[in-house]
Order: C-alpha cells, then sequence, then structure tokens
C-alpha cells in the first residue's frame, strides 16, 4: 500500500495528465460515434451571449449586403405567388377542392457566429428551444441549403453546416431526378460532393442538384448546386460528381430554420416498425 | 495575478472573435491562445499547468464545438512544456517567478520554444479534428502551414503583451 502511494505521489503529474487526457478522448470519441451531440457546444447561454453580443456590434456592417440579398429574395418569392401564374382553370379547381395541408413551417434566425475554413464547421444561430427549435431540423438559407441543427439550448442552436465531414444530405439531380447524398470534402468552402449516383445515369456539367426530401429534414427541391465535374473511378459503379455548393457560406447572415410539421406522427408510424 | 486574468480573457477573446474568423484558407487555421500555458511562469506547479490547461482548452471546445479536442492539445502541450523548455537549455539567469517572454529567454529560444510546443499541440489538435489517417500528407501539411502561421501570431502577440519595465 505504501509503495501504491509512492508511487502516485512520484507520478503524480503523469498519472494527473494521463487521467485528464483519456477524459479528453472520451469526449472526442463519444462526439465521433453515432450520435452526434455533446455538452460541449456554442450553443449554451455563456458562449452564445458572448457571440451575439459581438454580432451586435459588428452587424451593421453588412447590413447593405443583408439587404440586397433579401430584396432578391423577396422578388424571387413574389413571382412565386398564385398571382404571378396564370389562374387555375374551373374544371381542375374541382379536382383539386381540399385545400392542402402545411408540411413545413420556416423560422428566421440570425447568424451569430460562423465558420468555414475547418473540417468541421458550426454555426451559432440567436434562437432555440423557446421559438420551437430541435434538433435535427434543416437550416436553408436564401441560396439553398446550409445545414442540419445539432444542438438546442433555450437561446441558442447551434447548426453542423454542408462544410462538415459528418454532414450527409439526402439530393436528386433535377433532370433525371436520380438521387443520392451530398457530402463534403474538407478543402473547398464552395465545393461539396454527390455519392451513390449509379454510373449509368446520364449526367452534364451543370445539371442542378436539389434536396430529395426523403428524410424530411429538409423540403424537396431546396436548390444544393451545380454539378462542376463528373469522373467514374476505376471498377466503380458510381459516379464521382463535384458540385459547386450554391449557398455562399462565408456570406452567411439571415438563415431559415425548417420545421416539419408531421415529425411527431411520422416518427410514431416508423417506429411501428421496428 | 491580475495581469495574468488579464491577459488570459484578451488572448482568449482575441482567438475566439478574430482569429477564428480570419478565414485565411483550409490549410491556414492559427492558434494563439496556447500562448496562455507557454507563458507562464517557470516555477507553477506542473500539476496546476494540468488542470489550467485543461479548463482553457475545454472553454475554447465550447467555444468552437470541437468536443475535447483543443483540450486534449492543451494538455499535450503543457505536459511537454517542461521537457521542451530544459532540452533548449536558455540562459540560467531566469528569473522563475517572472512570465516567460521573449524578452526574459531570449527571442532564438522562445522562436524555438513555441515552435515546438505549438507544433504538438497542432499535430494532436488537427488529426483529433480530422480522426481518420486517411489524407495523412493534406493534415500534415495543414499542421506544419498553421504552425508557422501561430508561432508568427505568437511571437507578435508576445512581443506585444511583454511587461512594459521589459520592453525597450
Amino acid at each position: 500500500m505504501r509503495n501504491l502511494f509512492l508511487f502516485i505521489e512520484r507520478y503524480r503529474t503523469f498519472l494527473l495528465f494521463l487521467l485528464l487526457e483519456g477524459f479528453c478522448f472520451f469526449l472526442v470519441i463519444n462526439f465521433h460515434s453515432y450520435q452526434r451531440s455533446s455538452f460541449l457546444n456554442s450553443a449554451n447561454f455563456v458562449t452564445g451571449n458572448v457571440y451575439k453580443t459581438y454580432d451586435n456590434a459588428i452587424s451593421y456592417l453588412y447590413l447593405g449586403r443583408v439587404n440586397d440579398s433579401l430584396r432578391v429574395e423577396n422578388a424571387r418569392l413574389y413571382s412565386q405567388l398564385p398571382n404571378a401564374h396564370g389562374r387555375i382553370p374551373e374544371p381542375e379547381k374541382e379536382i383539386c377542392e381540399f385545400d392542402p395541408p402545411q408540411i413545413y413551417k420556416y423560422i428566421s434566425a440570425k447568424v451569430i457566429n460562423n465558420s468555414t475554413d475547418k473540417v468541421n464547421n458550426y454555426i451559432t444561430l440567436d434562437i432555440g428551444r423557446k421559438d420551437g427549435i430541435e434538433k435535427n431540423m434543416g437550416v436553408i438559407g436564401p441560396k439553398g441549403v446550409v445545414g442540419i441543427v445539432t444542438n438546442v439550448s433555450e437561446n441558442f442552436a447551434s447548426v453542423m453546416s454542408v462544410l462538415h465531414k459528418d454532414c450527409r444530405i439526402s439530393a436528386k439531380i433535377k433532370r433525371s431526378n436520380y438521387s443520392g447524398s451530398v457530402s463534403w470534402n474538407a478543402y473547398s468552402n464552395r465545393q461539396a460532393e454527390l455519392i451513390g449516383i449509379p454510373n449509368h445515369v446520364d449526367i452534364v456539367k451543370g445539371d442542378t442538384v436539389l434536396s430529395s426530401g426523403f428524410s424530411s429534414v429538409f423540403p424537396e427541391d431546396v436548390p444544393i448546386g451545380i454539378v462542376d465535374d463528373y469522373s467514374i473511378p476505376n471498377g466503380s459503379n458510381f459516379y464521382d460528381i463535384k458540385i459547386n455548393l450554391f449557398t455562399e457560406f462565408s456570406r452567411l447572415h439571415y438563415v431559415y430554420v425548417v420545421n416539419y410539421l408531421f415529425k411527431s406522427e411520422k416518427k410514431k408510424l416508423e417506429a411501428l416498425n421496428d | 495575478m491580475i495581469r495574468q486574468l488579464l491577459q488570459l480573457i484578451a488572448l482568449f477573446i482575441m482567438q475566439v472573435l478574430v482569429i477564428n474568423n480570419l478565414e485565411l484558407s483550409a490549410y491556414i487555421n492559427p492558434y494563439i491562445y496556447p500562448l496562455i500555458i507557454l507563458s507562464l511562469p517557470l516555477n507553477t506547479a506542473r500539476t496546476t499547468i494540468l488542470f489550467y490547461a485543461f479548463a482553457v482548452g475545454l472553454a475554447m471546445d465550447f467555444f468552437c464545438n470541437t468536443a475535447g479536442m483543443h483540450a486534449a492539445a492543451m494538455l499535450w502541450l503543457a505536459y511537454m512544456r517542461p521537457f521542451i523548455f530544459k532540452s533548449l537549455s536558455p540562459r540560467s539567469n531566469i528569473n522563475a517567478e517572472e512570465m516567460l517572454s521573449v524578452k526574459s529567454i531570449g527571442f532564438t529560444s522562445f522562436l524555438y520554444y513555441s515552435l515546438i510546443l505549438i507544433f504538438l499541440h497542432h499535430f494532436l489538435y488537427f488529426f483529433l479534428e480530422v480522426f481518420s489517417f486517411n489524407q495523412f500528407f493534406h493534415t500534415l501539411l495543414k499542421i506544419i502551414l498553421s504552425t508557422f502561421f501561430s508561432a508568427l501570431l505568437v511571437i507578435i502577440t508576445a512581443i506585444l503583451f511583454a511587461p512594459n519595465k521589459l520592453r525597450t
């Protein structure tokens, strides 16, 4: 026993180092395993408020740019309103006489912290649980898909952006309707990869890539990017497709969180299958 | 003590709000907050330094959503600090109670001291961040470029933060 104490006394720095380092590695490995939530995130009270204060101080610098992007977005949305299109002919109106229920609701949020040059990039938003934000909700920007909510606190939320090496977004090619998933290659904040498209599909540069809506994290047809380059690796049945992302992640100021209104019903139904 | 606390807060704010937002390139992610541990006086107890490094790293993890990676790298840096310092064996007349700085141990010694320790920190941190050896040379290049950039910023900051009486 005495020897044990002597040993501990002698190597206490090393043992303390091992203990603390072990704890850190536990956190890291836990974080990299399936469930990607961690108590260590920027959605807590202190970090959220630091980022918010900083954002309040500097957001005036971007007002012009933000206004411009909102104007463009408004114009685009106006042109999608029913009165911008022709009227629906009467007989067809009778066929679909019921009002389709609302499936998605959008909640506006402000980006208070954002990174684009790390391997795992996160965005912090100024809204949280009290505004109805939950884990795994999709986040879209004025130009397209932005990311997925990973952690929520009372007043803040942290979002795993598309620029995260573990982010997968269910996507499809607009022209051929084939679906795959978009992941990030970690070295350019304007480019990502589309994987899982079989090699018999006809692809051309400039094809638009949209969200597929399968996972109901994002509605169908939210723009993601356009095909920049593609190749078929030797012996593979799938394409390697590089896409240029629409969203300019380094200029992100306002985003919308997507709330899928049938979430609990869908979950209940899917639970029956297990 | 108050000086140390102020320096800690200043460095932390600079790292989180300024340097993290620089967005130089995917290959250059500089970190200057290790200077908090690099500049601790020589007579600080080794266990105290470990706890200190752990706390600073964990706080940085909260801000960067990195789940223990900064804490792991900072602990490693703090643990290696005395060995690296000894191996460089700078001047013998260092006041053990004073904070380590460019003036107190000499420019060259401080440069090597911070380069080596920042390299160790970045090596662990960036590999934990990628969490695979798939793109080993990509990651290694990133570590080397970031180390030089961080060391440059650390030296500049160390000179700016140097106690007034030591500044010429």
